[in-house]
């Protein structure tokens, strides 16, 4: 049985998210808000893409589908697929 | 031309080396593996400058004169993932006759020895070359084990070949892809998800163990591996505590869990010395105990005399590691102090940081994992000299003992009856002469560190002459201790090396190497001089003063000043010469030369 994140509901934003997509790109979390993509960063390319994702399923225990992975293509995508997965 | 220092590590510290550049080729994509490669490689001391060459170019890039040329790799690797390389085939497998399967194993390892023999002949280095690793799930499932020429039969006979093709390559080494993939769980190891997005044939998770056994290659490929391994004993070779349980009370042996547990562990440590490594005991007991146990307890794997020194005493530990480095002639860096007690440890990781330390767990079941960690004494082979290391440490014991019989000096060289034989190096003899070249220290000119690469191309060179030289005494062989490089150059003719073991120090076989060095110089024609260089180094002492004994003087003079910068990365030398018609034998009676 999957553990329920507190912090993921409806509308949130997942406990923690922010600081990982920071840490995980070497950016300032205050950058990162709903449209920040790999556009604003050149560590978000496709490996980082991939780094990114697999950190995030890591640290909220989820497993993201190739479709998922190739549909995020922003922070607010990410946000949004963790919410979805963690409530499945 | 820039030979020299090419190691990313070096053996005294004292002077910043080149990285060690290694180049990652495959047919699919390796990326991020590099980063974690030179993350574990930095934790050996070794720094990496890595090459990453394009997605599926790994024949390509070897065959053009290209980036990886520039590159001017000292380690390539190669990775092939089969799915890719006969991607129709592999798919299709169950479905090939058997004639067929058997002739794809074939075209796949020609492919790879086709690979390899390209990548020699253009360019330097060694070559890692990966295997296959074993399919989780065969397509025929429980029945492909009962049929013709199955995929697990496929697999294991492709890589039993590979790894007899490359056991025979003195350039190549395999890299065992196989049982990395085995031991982190081949499950794990694989992300479809990845090898369908982006190439990869490997989940991040699994990519730093696989980083820290190719950084384990890379330390055997390039760095010298420690010498000794140093004991304690309550705790570390058996349970309990000899001076309180007794030579009876203390746990080794079957029949009991932990007795058990400590005689598969000496076990190892005595596989340890097959290979090539000295076994030292650093204790704190009485001796009369210890002499006791070892006597009293038949069960154990190691007796007293395998250990080359003992130290059994109240002292600290770290003067005794110290007494054990200087008995044994070697440094403290080639030393590995392995005990259970975590006080011990951390005094001796403070006081002599030149030793690496090993913490044994409480929990002796967990001892073995702890050793199998241990990457310092990795090395690509291990030759006939290496298993008889420990032989020749004790002989070398003996005859100090006789020494200090003998009393006198010149009694004493003379009554150990050395034979020196010298001879020009022949090819198969070059990795014993490459680790010669990468491991002496102490009694060492120039310690230009070549590869076995460099070593062949200056061998096959008409003006260079290598010469080995093996030696025998009363008491046993000490097998080949010395070696030197002669250059000729224009009009003079330049001592580019000459090395010899600390083993053979203090008996003037220095002196009859240099006698045939100069008997080689004259047969070789008239010169104007022939040149010689001592470059030092924290470690090389003994050699200091060598060559002004030996007839030598310093070069000095308006034009050479002395000193030259290096310009090949060895740091400062000092030039000597010795003019032509000065060239003369020195006396050395106490030793018999045989020319060959």
């Amino acid at each position: 049985m999957r553990q329920v994140l507190a912090g993921v509901r409806n509308g949130e934003e997942p406990d923690g998210l922010r600081g990982l997509v920071a840490d995980v790109l070497g950016v300032a979390a205050e950058r990162i808000d709903e449209t920040f993509g790999p556009e604003q960063t050149a560590s978000w390319d496709s490996l980082g893409h991939l780094r990114l994702v697999t950190a995030v399923e890591e640290r909220f225990r989820i497993a993201f589908t190739m479709e998922e992975i190739g549909s995020i293509r922003c922070y607010g995508d990410l946000a949004a697929t963790v919410r979805k997965r963690s409530r499945a | 031309m820039k030979v020299g220092v090419t190691n990313g590590i070096s053996a005294d510290g004292s002077a910043r080396p080149a990285p060690l550049r290694v180049a990652y080729l495959s047919n699919f994509s390796l990326a991020p593996l590099h980063e974690h490669v030179s993350a574990a490689a930095a934790a050996f001391g070794l720094r990496l400058e890595p090459y990453v060459a394009g997605y599926d170019q790994y024949m390509q890039e070897v065959l053009g004169g290209g980036p990886l040329h520039a590159f001017r790799p000292d380690v390539v690797a190669l990775f092939l993932a089969l799915d890719r390389l006969r991607p129709e085939n592999m798919r299709r497998l169950p479905s090939l006759s058997e004639a067929r399967r058997r002739e794809l194993r074939s075209e796949i390892l020609a492919h790879v020895d086709g690979w390899l023999q390209a990548a020699k002949a253009r360019l330097p280095g060694t070559f890692l070359v990966s295997n296959f690793p074993a399919a989780p799930r065969p397509w025929l499932g429980v029945a492909d084990a009962k049929e013709a020429y199955g995929e697990r039969e496929f697999r294991l006979e492709l890589n039993l070949e590979l790894l007899r093709l490359l056991r025979d390559e003195p350039r190549a080494h395999l890299f065992d892809l196989d049982c990395v993939t085995a031991r982190f769980g081949a499950d794990a190891a694989a992300d479809s998800r990845l090898r369908y997005l982006a190439k990869m044939q490997w989940s991040f998770g699994f990519l730093p163990p696989l980083a820290a056994e190719l950084a384990r290659h890379l330390r055997a490929i390039a760095a010298p591996p420690r010498k000794c391994l140093v004991l304690d004993l309550d705790g570390t070779l058996w349970g309990g505590v000899v001076g309180e349980d007794g030579p009876d009370g203390i746990r080794i042996g079957q029949g009991d869990p932990i007795g058990e547990a400590f005689q598969d562990l000496q076990c190892r440590l005595k596989a340890f010395q097959a290979a090539g490594v000295l076994l030292a005991v650093c204790s704190k007991n009485n001796p009369e105990d210890v002499q006791e146990a070892f006597r009293r307890r038949p069960e154990m794997p190691l007796r007293m005399d395998d250990f080359v020194a003992a130290e059994i005493n109240w002292r600290p530990k770290h003067d005794n590691l110290r007494r054990i480095a200087g008995a044994l002639n070697i440094g403290l860096e080639s030393l590995v102090f392995v005990d259970d007690n975590p006080a011990e440890i951390e005094l001796v990781r403070q006081l002599l940081p030149e030793v690496q330390t090993l913490l044994l767990p409480s929990d002796p079941s967990a001892g073995l994992a702890a050793l199998d960690g241990l990457a310092d004494f990795e090395r690509v082979r291990v030759l006939e000299e290496d298993a008889a290391k420990t032989r020749q440490y004790r002989e070398n014991r003996a005859r100090e003992v006789h020494r200090s019989v003998v009393g006198e000096l010149d009694e004493y060289l003379k009554s150990l009856e050395t034979t020196v034989e010298l001879d020009v190096v022949r090819s198969e003899e070059l990795p014993r002469i490459h680790q010669l070249f990468s491991k002496t220290n102490q009694f060492n000119l120039t310690t230009r560190r070549y590869t076995l690469p460099e070593l062949e191309r200056l061998t096959a060179e008409e003006s260079c002459v290598l010469v080995k030289a093996a030696a025998k005494d009363r008491f046993g062989e000490l097998g080949t201790i010395g070696a030197y490089l002669l250059r000729v150059e224009g009009e003079e003719a330049r001592i580019d090396s000459f090395l010899m073991s600390c083993r053979a120090m203090g008996r003037s076989v220095e002196r009859a190497m240099m006698n045939d060095l100069k008997a080689r110089f004259l047969s070789l024609g008239r010169f104007r001089s022939l040149r010689g260089r001592f470059v030092p180094t924290a470690r090389n002492r003994p050699a200091e003063g060598f060559l002004e004994a030996e007839g030598f003087r310093p070069a000095g003079g308006e034009a050479e000043e002395g000193t030259r910068g290096g310009d090949d990365g060895e740091g400062r030398g000092l030039d000597y010469l010795l003019a032509y018609e000065e060239v003369a034998e020195r006396p050395c009676p106490w030793i018999e030369v045989v020319r060959a």
